[in-house]
């Protein structure tokens, strides 16, 4: 599967907007992402080893809000990465 | 955790007649006090007297949309929304609605952690206009590299840093201050003003010089473990926080914008040029067309964000919709003062000095709760990314 990486989350993954990860599911495909890049870590999850709430987390288009369950994923699916975020 | 009250139902929502005479009925000689005011604060620099905020908690505005636990009304957001607007249209000082709305988010914050101590302490204090709380959250950094920690302390915890801008800052007792934790989580805790280790300093600022923002700075400041509001994602928990003042804080522009453009009525209806009142000049009433046009479109994606909101049906976080509003609505207003600029000719300049502070104030639109340039960014990507999904499979969305 790819990875699609934008926006705030680039500087945490060496600027890689396209990363592959052979995984079977949402949650090994984004620890083997934390892997490679291991300062991606606190970014994606907060301290309790959840994905921040923050984060959209959009497999092959469609917004996955509930990230509590294992989804299973292909070589040929996209997951990607946004993080609307603002200042105050 | 939610810091909002998103879904907690609409009432029947009331005219636009019963809003107003609500809002003139109640809150009507408040409000002229504090407009009385608003060119001496904005000259000299002076914060608004804390007194204005006693009233609001003790004449009923701040309780009015605060939630029932903190011996609030709890009523509906449209409604609220609603009357804040109505609040910018008789108050001439706009950090009024701005520290309101900061005093309703708060106990909105506070109430939902679901802590008695909390929702006693502080949330209800708070409501009714006992106590003022700033929330400290922007610092110079982005979100993820926070200069501010929260390290763990005996049993307490130690809080260190630098928050460059709080609103309300100079009157706040406390502070909702948002740091890092030892993995870099965002958390969430509470401040007191006079807590060893915190220092208060003024911003002077172009614009809502009477807001009383301030930077607070955090030198290893005790805290003790029941301080610890938002344990862990404290990111989501600020983003929804600045979601919901996002969309209140638009309220009062609006009002003050459509005041503005009274203003302008009257003065070209009594202006008499070439043997006719400019007002009757089609040129002059093409410009307040656009300006009615401006008004009328912002109050309706106004009210949409409100019901979205209201219904429970806004995204946590950064909603598309509410943020979209907060930015056009932005838009509009400023472009209602720059056509009044243009209209009015000299009269701005040289005889009604409050458009100097209308300029500025509005122009203090621009970064709050969420820069126009930030959120354009944002939504922008999601909809390249909706797009995506769009051509990958043929569907609407």
């Amino acid at each position: 599967m790819t990875f699609r990486l934008s926006g705030a989350l680039l500087r945490f993954a060496d600027y890689e907007r396209s990363i592959e990860v052979s995984a079977a599911t949402l949650g090994e495909a984004l620890r083997l992402l934390v892997s490679r890049y291991p300062r991606l870590g606190s970014v994606l999850y907060d301290n309790t080893g959840r994905v921040r709430q923050s984060h959209r987390v959009i497999v092959n288009g469609v917004h996955v809000s509930d990230l509590s369950q294992e989804i299973p994923l292909t070589n040929a699916d996209s997951v990607e990465l946004l993080t609307p975020i603002t200042g105050g | 955790m939610v810091c909002s009250p998103q879904g907690a139902g609409m009432d029947e929502s009331p005219s636009d007649v019963e809003i107003r005479d609500v809002v003139q009925r109640r809150w009507g000689a408040l409000l002229a006090e504090v407009s009385d005011g608003a060119d001496e604060r904005d000259t000299t620099g002076a914060v608004l007297p804390a007194k204005y905020l006693a009233a609001a908690g003790e004449a009923g505005p701040l309780s009015f949309a605060a939630p029932k636990e903190a011996g609030g009304d709890g009523k509906d957001l449209l409604t609220w929304g609603r009357i804040v607007e109505q609040i910018g249209y008789l108050c001439e000082d706009l950090s009024f609605g701005v520290l309101v709305n900061i005093a309703v988010s708060v106990a909105h914050c506070l109430t939902a952690t679901g802590r008695a101590d909390l929702v006693a302490g502080y949330a209800a204090p708070v409501v009714r206009g006992e106590r003022i709380s700033g929330v400290a959250y922007t610092e110079y950094a982005d979100p993820f590299s926070l200069n501010t920690t929260l390290t763990r302390h005996g049993g307490g915890y130690l809080l260190s840093g630098f928050k460059s801008f709080v609103s309300g800052g100079l009157l706040a007792d406390s502070f909702l201050v948002y740091a890092l934790d030892e993995t870099g989580d965002m958390v969430g805790c509470l401040a007191e003003r006079d807590d060893p280790g915190v220092v208060v300093q003024r911003v002077d600022s172009t614009c809502f010089r009477s807001l009383g923002g301030a930077s607070l700075t955090l030198q290893q400041v005790p805290l003790a473990a029941d301080r610890l509001v938002v344990a862990s994602d404290g990111l989501a928990h600020a983003q929804e926080g600045l979601s919901f003042r996002r969309i209140l804080h638009i309220g009062s522009p609006l009002g003050r914008a459509q005041a503005i453009f009274e203003t302008c009525l009257a003065r070209l209806n009594t202006t008499v040029r070439y043997g006719q009142p400019l007002a009757d000049m089609a040129n002059v009433q093409a410009i307040l067309g656009q300006m009615y046009i401006a008004l009328q479109a912002a109050r309706a994606t106004y009210y949409q964000a409100l019901s979205i909101f209201t219904r429970g049906e806004a995204e946590p976080g950064f909603d598309p919709v509410i943020s979209a509003a907060k930015h056009f609505v932005i838009e509009q207003v400023q472009f209602v003062l720059h056509r009044s600029l243009r209209v009015l000719g000299g009269y701005p300049c040289l005889e009604d000095l409050r458009f100097g502070r209308y300029l500025r104030d509005f122009a203090g639109l621009v970064p709050l709760s969420g820069a126009q340039d930030t959120i354009e960014v944002q939504l922008g990507a999601l909809a390249v990314s909706q797009h995506r999904f769009r051509s990958a499979t043929g569907a609407r969305t």
